[in-house]
């Protein structure tokens, strides 16, 4: 049993929000004395990860997430417990740590606006001192699987959003390093640039077996590219499992949209679980479980009403996520 | 130090691209020497001296078309960059680059002004010369100002380093530049040699770093008899080293200090 | 509503915005006190080194010391006002070009350029205005001067006709904004070629001192209202007026010309 990259244990993190106060003798003053209270950002947290696995990172905003990731990243430092990140603590040793990580920020950019993306990569190569022929082979490598060998050339000022995004990816993985946070890598992008990346970071995952952690708010990327999923609700961990378990979680949840033929009344719907109602159309929700069978719920509701149409539907993961994030 | 240079010549490429801008000073700066030739020999002349102060006329003039050319060569915009990022908590991207915020910005600071004295100064410096030649100068005098110069530069790094520092502490620090800038000009020399500054004001500003900045480099550009030969040149020099060493440090551990501060708090 | 019969709601605009920029200050009381200061120091930087040049020299022809400290509270008197008045006038034309919102103006019921003028109050101009006065006060008790009836008025009313050529000159800028869509470096430039009227125009060869007495008459600025006060009339003061009016209709002009190729060229 390999020890994992990442070691959490009985992290903690609070800390002071000072009150900032408005005018220039103001901001004097509070350089002496300073009023705060005390806010915790992240309870008791426990957390593995395997090398080479690509785990998703969800929760609301506010949740804690973005503190993780960070006491991870080696900007900050928690206020008890114990981190290890490839057999170093990130914020001891901060500059050393930082050269085996590679970090996307969704609104936070890399790249120098004015230049072509390849010149930044000239500077990744300096910083990080990558060997110039590992650099060409790396480069040639990510290119060809994006496609960007001509855009790497154009000012970045000039490249659409996906563009700008695949290069930024290169830019974080010329280096090599073993592990990789993406924090919204795929916001606002269309359809078919989310799909390229995330082929990519699947083949860059197969190929190196680079341990990705993606923080997203589009949890088709999480059913596209995870198989773990972590869920951080209100700084703590609530469900830390596979995928599958989170859907078959929820399974025996149905949710069933009907169209009636004439207009009925809320009354004739009682006793049902209604998600929404309009004279035509409901939105009914059913659980499965010991006392009742599919045959038995939809036959009462194909007998009982005046059914023009029924959809019968899993309940959709984001529904699943939510009933977690309001829990 | 290859990433230094790298970052070096990344800035020098994209102030190529903004090179429009810099036309502007060819108009600029005659305008100034201008007012100044007027204005110095009209009170030449009313005072019936040849000197003022140490000042041939001719010097004089160029003492105040001068400064617009040690401009050129220390003013960068390290202050503003530092306190705009910390003033907006955007130091993620500091931390995670393994080369110091320091000499990242120093970069940045030392490519534009790279591009400024090449296209701003020697240019201007000729037209300049073309209006009203300058007597007073000389390939040595050039050079020693030359290097005088570049001192002031790194030594205006460090003070505006310190400026872009106190984001960490005043949320609205452009009274600190201001005050700077006030104080440049008054006990620098940007705004009046210093010669004719009472005697008081002259024996303070000797413990203080800002003359070094204008002051000096503009008696070195004027040739002026007590800095000829090689000593006053190393003094001076020294002194410059001395200061930048000293505020170098200052600044390494006021953002040390604050820098962990910072990832104590959350970012 | 269009030319004169707009001046009463320009002026009650004017007056909104002054109460406006004065609350806005007022809500960060610190910042301005130590605004105002720096503000005084700022100001106070050219008048102080013409003072120190001047008291180590024979001063410039027609002025002695104390006419020149009388010279000098004008100098602070008239930035004061200008920057009070028309602070805001550029950066704001500059901002609403850059950021393509100029079309705002054009739908409010006033004419464009009126509203632009009536938004540049910027209060830090007051702190200016208030030492130029003391300072003029004072050197106007230590000089022995006769004061006339119409000295006052008539010093007013050179203010007020300054202000219209300030405004012509704003215009023209405005005009060029509007046609470059950016100032880039031409604020620094518009500043260098005001920078004229800061002197005795007798310093300045004869020709010059024509110019900027008659044609391009900067001197109405500091100069004649200085001379009002020390009695020293002289016709040209009344072609300056003149001419400065008759420059804003020009410019006026100019600026309805580039505004009606603004407009129809879907701006």
């Amino acid at each position: 049993m390999s020890v994992p990259i990442i070691q959490m244990h009985d992290v903690n993190k609070t800390y002071k929000v000072y009150h900032r106060e408005e005018g220039f003798l103001a901001s004097l003053r509070s350089v002496i004395h300073r009023e705060y209270k005390m806010l915790t950002a992240v309870d008791d947290i426990n957390l593995n990860i395997e090398l080479g696995e690509v785990r998703g990172l969800i929760g609301p905003n506010g949740a804690g997430k973005s503190t993780t990731i960070k006491m991870l990243s080696g900007i900050l430092h928690p206020s008890s417990g114990d981190i290890s990140v490839m057999g170093m603590i990130p914020w001891k040793e901060r500059e050393r740590y930082v050269r085996n990580l590679g970090v996307v920020f969704g609104q936070k950019s890399q790249l120098w606006w004015d230049l072509p993306a390849v010149d930044t990569f000239g500077l990744q190569k300096e910083m990080y001192r990558i060997p110039t022929a590992a650099f060409r082979q790396r480069l040639d490598y990510f290119s060809r699987m994006l496609n960007i060998e001509e855009v790497m050339r154009k000012p970045v000022r000039l490249l659409s959003l996906g563009e700008r995004m695949k290069c930024e990816l290169v830019c974080a993985m010329l280096h090599e390093p073993p592990l990789i946070f993406l924090d919204e890598p795929t916001i606002g992008l269309d359809v078919i640039s989310k799909e390229t990346i995330r082929q990519f970071i699947k083949q860059v995952n197969r190929d190196k077996k680079t341990t990705f952690i993606i923080t997203t708010h589009d949890l088709s990327d999480l059913e596209d590219l995870c198989e773990r999923v972590t869920i951080i609700n209100k700084g703590t961990v609530v469900f830390d499992d596979t995928l599958e378990k989170l859907r078959v979680y929820f399974s025996h949840k149905k949710v069933v949209d009907v169209k009636f033929t004439h207009p009925v009344t809320e009354d004739e719907l009682s006793g049902l679980s209604l998600k929404s109602f309009n004279p035509l159309m409901a939105t009914i929700e059913f659980t499965m479980d010991d006392s009742s069978t599919i045959r038995q719920e939809l036959g009462r509701i194909l007998e009982t009403l005046p059914v023009q149409d029924i959809n019968v539907n899993n309940i959709r993961i984001e529904e699943v996520i939510k009933q977690i994030y309001l829990a | 130090m290859s990433a230094f240079l790298k970052v070096l010549e990344m800035n020098v490429r994209v102030f190529f691209q903004y090179r429009a801008s810099f036309g502007i000073s060819l108009v600029i700066f005659p305008i100034v020497l201008i007012v100044n030739v007027m204005l110095f020999e009209s009170l030449y002349a009313y005072s019936g001296n040849d000197e003022i102060r140490g000042y041939s006329l001719t010097q004089m003039i160029w003492y105040f078309a001068a400064v617009p050319f040690v401009y050129v060569f220390i003013y960068n915009f390290a202050a503003s960059r530092l306190s705009g990022r910390i003033l907006a908590g955007e130091l993620t991207m500091d931390f995670l680059r393994p080369l110091h915020i320091y000499y990242y910005e120093f970069a940045h600071a030392a490519a534009s002004r790279i591009i400024g004295v090449s296209v701003e100064f020697l240019p201007t410096l000729f037209i300049y010369s073309l209006i009203y030649y300058p007597d007073f100068l000389t390939f040595a005098s050039f050079f020693k100002f030359l290097i005088v110069a570049i001192f002031a530069f790194i030594l205006m790094f460090q003070l505006n380093f310190i400026v872009g520092l106190t984001a960490f502490v005043l949320k609205e620090n452009s009274a600190v530049s201001d005050i700077m800038n006030i104080t440049l000009g008054l006990l620098g020399g940007a705004a009046v040699p210093l010669d004719f500054m009472p005697e008081a004001v002259q024996r303070v500003v000797q413990f203080l770093p800002f003359q070094y900045i204008f002051y000096e480099p503009l008696q070195y550009f004027l040739n002026q008899p007590d800095k000829a030969g090689v000593t006053p040149l190393l003094y001076t020099l020294l002194v410059q080293l001395i200061w930048i060493a000293a505020l170098y440090v200052i600044n390494r551990l006021i953002w040390a200090y604050f820098s962990k501060q910072f990832c104590a708090a959350g970012g | 509503m269009r030319g004169l019969m707009a001046l009463p709601g320009l002026l009650r605009l004017f007056l909104w915005n002054c109460k406006l920029d004065i609350s806005r200050n007022m809500a960060y009381r610190f910042n301005f006190i130590a605004g105002t200061l720096i503000s005084l120091l700022n100001s106070g930087v050219a008048p102080i080194v013409q003072y120190l040049i001047f008291t180590t020299t024979n001063g410039y022809p027609g002025w002695t010391v104390q006419q020149l400290i009388l010279f000098q509270g004008v100098l602070l008197l008239w930035g004061g006002v200008r920057t009070m008045v028309f602070g805001r006038v550029l950066p704001e034309m500059n901002s609403l070009v850059g950021s393509g919102e100029f079309d705002r103006l054009l739908v409010k019921p006033y004419p464009p350029m009126g509203v632009l003028l009536a938004s540049g109050f910027q209060l830090s101009g007051f702190a200016p205005t208030i030492a130029g006065v003391v300072i003029i006060a004072m050197s106007l008790s230590s000089l022995d001067v006769v004061w006339h009836w119409w000295t006052l008025p008539l010093f007013l009313v050179l203010l007020l006709v300054g202000c219209c050529l300030y405004a012509a000159l704003l215009i023209l800028m405005c005009c060029i904004i509007l046609v470059a869509i950016q100032m880039g470096r031409l604020g620094e430039l518009f500043e260098k070629l005001l920078s004229f009227s800061d002197y005795p125009i007798s310093i300045y060869p004869r020709i010059l001192g024509r110019l900027f007495s008659i044609a391009l008459p900067f001197a109405i600025w500091i100069n004649f209202p200085a001379q009002t006060l020390l009695n020293r009339l002289d016709v040209t003061m009344i072609w300056g007026a003149i001419v400065s009016i008759v420059l804003l209709f020009v410019s006026h002009g100019l600026w309805k010309l580039c505004l009606s190729k603004y407009t129809s060229a879907g701006g």
